[in-house]
Parts: C-alpha cells; structure tokens; sequence
C-alpha cells in the first residue's frame, strides 16, 4: 500500500494475504469441509446414476449436459438451493450461536 | 455481446456468486462486534496502520469477521481462475467469434510492440487477477465481459454499467463534445457509456493492456463504433497537443501512484483544447469517508491486488487538477453520492 515495500505489487500477486481465520474457527473449519464432501458425494452418486439410467435406455447425455442453459423454473430451483448452499457454508464457518 | 457459458463454468460463477451473498449478512454482524468492543469512528487512531491495528485486535475472536475475510479472500483469487476455466471450456465456440469481430471493422487499433510498461503497473496483478492485466491472452474477454456480467454484476452494488454513464451528467452545460479522449479505456465499458451518450463524437481510448484493447476492439465493432484505440501509458499517450474538447476516465486514477497521478492531470491538460473539459470518475477520498470507512476501504483494498488505493484516495485529485492548469475544478459524486467520485474541471480558453 505504500513505498515503504521494494515490491509494491508483491500482495498482489500473492497466493494468500493475512491470514483469515483465527485458531477458535479451525473445527468449524472442519465441519465446512465434511459438509461439503457430502454436498460433493451426493452430487456425484446422482451424476453417475443419472447417466447409466439414460445411457441405459440409449440416451447419449454428455454433450447435452455440457450445452445446457437452465431457464425459468429449473434456473429458479437451481439458484435457490445454490444459495442455501452457500448461506449453510457461511453459517457453518461463522455460526450465530457458536456450540 | 451476447455468449453462453457451459455447464461446468456457469454453475462454477453461479457459486462464487452466491458465495459472496451469502457472506453480506457477516458485515453488519462484525461491524456490530465493532460497536460491542467500543470501537466507532469517533474512537479510530487517526493513523490508517494504527486503525488497522485497532480493529484487527477488536476483532480477533469474531467468527463472522473472519468467515467475510476467508470468503472475500477466496473470491478475490478464485474468480479470474473461474472465469479463465470457463472460457477454456468453451473456448472452441468463442474464439472464433472474437476473432471475427477483431476484423470486422470499422474501429481500429495501434499496438506498440516497443512499449515499455511503467514500473507501478509491470508486475503487479491488479485485483489479485493472476498474471495481471496481460495475464491471459484472452483477458479482455475474460474480464471485461465474463466476469463483469457473471460476477461483478451480480455482486457490486448498484448497476455498475449505468453507473458510468450517470457521471456524465457533471460534466459543464453548453460546450461541445466532439472530440473524446478516454485514458485507460481498459475493455471498453466505459467507452460505451460515451458513445452512447455522445452519439456523434469521435473516440479515443487509450489503454496498457493489448488484450483489454482487443475487447474494446470487438466492442466497438460489433456496434459500428469507429474508435481509435491505442496502446499507451496515460501519462505518456503520444497523442498530439489540444486535440480533444472532453479528456476523461473511469475507475483509472486509484491503480496509479500520487506522481502518476498527477502526471495523468498534467497529460489530460496537454491532450485538451482551449475550453476543453476534464473528467476523471473514480474511488471515494478518504477525507470523504469517517474513519470507520476509509478504515474499511483501505482493508479491502489492501487483499484486493490494489497497491496504489491509498497513495490515490489520499492524493487531492481536485488540486492536482488546479496545479496541472484546468480551472472551474469541482468534485463530487452523482447525485451527492460518494461513489465513483468525479473531479471535472476546464482548460483556459
């Protein structure tokens, strides 16, 4: 931010600035993490069944997935439950109520 | 221009996006936390570190202080890698089309192979963008369409693309405009808002970054805008004396240091005609804000790849106007608000 650096655009370029969290946070930490492995697995289980029901029935679906623009009702739906994903992360790392 | 995003990279914006709504709530929580811990403006050392301290230690156990910090720091890395991502995703649809809209005309653009950058803007990665401003061949696009409708859009308040024609309306009533040189045009949003409010004038932007420049290009072709975009420091254009009746810039002046930035208003006064205006919109001055929030502007500025804010929003803009020649300088933002913030003055007839 001032002169006093000889590399002023070092923080720039830098992976991380200051760190973030503070040592109490690490096991909300954790439970973001667990929380979204799960997100994560029960995303991929749906994926994968998804695609052998389809390909079973002899509906190729990769291509079409790629493609896809979600519209009206499914973009809705979608935003709505990414949103209440986001909001159970915020929540889970920065609870109202700490346990 | 109108694209679509595949899946992989529209779901993966479409995150980053609610990421950081769902991280708003924490600001009023922590600021709250501010308040409990006897912290306010009134109480704010008036050295910036020293606030910085002061803060930083009153906040030291709030979760919500820290998730906004983690949050904020994620996206200000993540979105430019997101965004990169999903132009290579769908890169075999887009590149053809911007190279298209490259030679279609009828703007044009003057490189300069030989240009060597000033020492404040090599090396450093603006917005924490990796690479910088050239960090991707593709990085006009990238930025200046994929992560401003994307991202920016969706997450800055206020709409930022009627933002920067709403400055306009500062400018001084009843002297033409038919010559407009815009300094760091960068891809070309602002640009836009001139044309649009200007229909007739001529255009000059003048920008670093050759990939910002390609978009302004594409820009400017697909809506049959002739302008002339060239490769030049803002300070050092190159460009002849008293050519323009308006030189002006947008969101430019806080990526410059105090002596750049004074060189830009020493540059804009050469650049003007006789009578000509002046117009540079940008951050809110530190003395606008109360302690608390130039305290604030200065945290998010600090892990937001801007190394020059503070140097810029606590230069005096408006005097370094004065001192590069204009007169009739006045400043304030549209509509009384504090952001962007427009300095607008006039060259002696």
């Amino acid at each position: 931010m001032t002169r006093d650096s000889a590399d002023p655009g070092a923080a720039s370029r830098a992976a991380t600035s200051s760190p973030a969290l503070h040592p109490g946070q690490l096991d909300h930490l954790g439970k973001a993490v667990l929380l979204l492995a799960r997100e994560l697995w029960v995303t991929r289980d749906r994926l994968a069944i998804l695609e052998a029901v389809l390909e079973a029935r002899g509906i190729p679906v990769a291509e079409a997935i790629r493609d896809f623009q979600p519209e009206g009702a499914l973009a809705e739906r979608l935003a709505a439950e990414r949103d209440a994903l986001a909001r159970a992360l915020v929540a889970t790392l920065a609870p109202e109520n700490p346990a | 221009m109108d694209f679509l995003l595949r899946q992989k990279g529209r779901a993966s914006m479409e995150f980053l996006v609610s990421l950081a709504k769902a991280a708003a709530p924490l600001a009023p929580r922590w600021t709250g936390e501010l308040a409990a811990a006897g912290v306010s403006a009134a109480t704010l050392p008036e050295d910036l570190d020293a606030r910085h301290a002061t803060v930083e230690a009153a906040l030291a156990g709030s979760d919500a202080f820290a998730t906004a910090a983690l949050v904020g720091e994620f996206a200000s890395v993540e979105h430019g890698r997101a965004a990169a991502a999903a132009f290579a995703e769908s890169a075999d649809v887009l590149a053809p089309r911007l190279r298209a809209l490259e030679a279609r005309g009828p703007a044009r653009l003057e490189e300069a192979p030989d240009l060597v950058p000033p020492a404040y803007w090599e090396g450093v990665w603006f917005h924490r963008t990796t690479g910088g401003w050239n960090g991707h061949p593709e990085m006009g696009f990238i930025h200046g369409e994929l992560i401003h409708r994307h991202y920016v859009a969706r997450t800055f308040p206020g709409d930022i693309f009627a933002q920067r024609a709403s400055v306009l309306a500062l400018l001084p009533e009843g002297r033409p405009v038919r010559d407009i040189c815009e300094l760091g045009a960068s891809s070309g949003h602002y640009t836009v808002a001139l044309q649009r409010t200007f229909p007739e004038a001529r255009i000059t932007g003048v920008e670093l970054s050759l990939p910002m420049l390609r978009q302004a290009l594409r820009v400017a072709n697909e809506n049959g805008w002739p302008w002339r975009l060239v490769q030049a420091a803002a300070e050092a254009t190159g460009l002849p004396d008293a050519g323009f009746d308006l030189v002006t810039s947008y969101i430019l002046l806080h990526e410059l240091p105090a002596e750049a930035c004074r060189a830009v208003w020493q540059e804009a006064f050469r650049l003007c005609r006789p009578g000509g205006m002046v117009l540079m919109a940008d951050v809110t001055p530190y003395r606008v804000h109360d302690r608390l929030g130039a305290w604030r502007a200065d945290w998010l500025a600090k892990r937001g790849g801007e190394p020059w804010w503070r140097e810029s929003a606590t230069l005096d803009q408006a005097a370094a106007a004065r001192e590069a020649g204009f007169v009739e300088v006045t400043e304030g933002g549209p509509g009384g608000a504090p952001y962007p913030w427009v300095t607008v003055g006039v060259k002696p007839e």
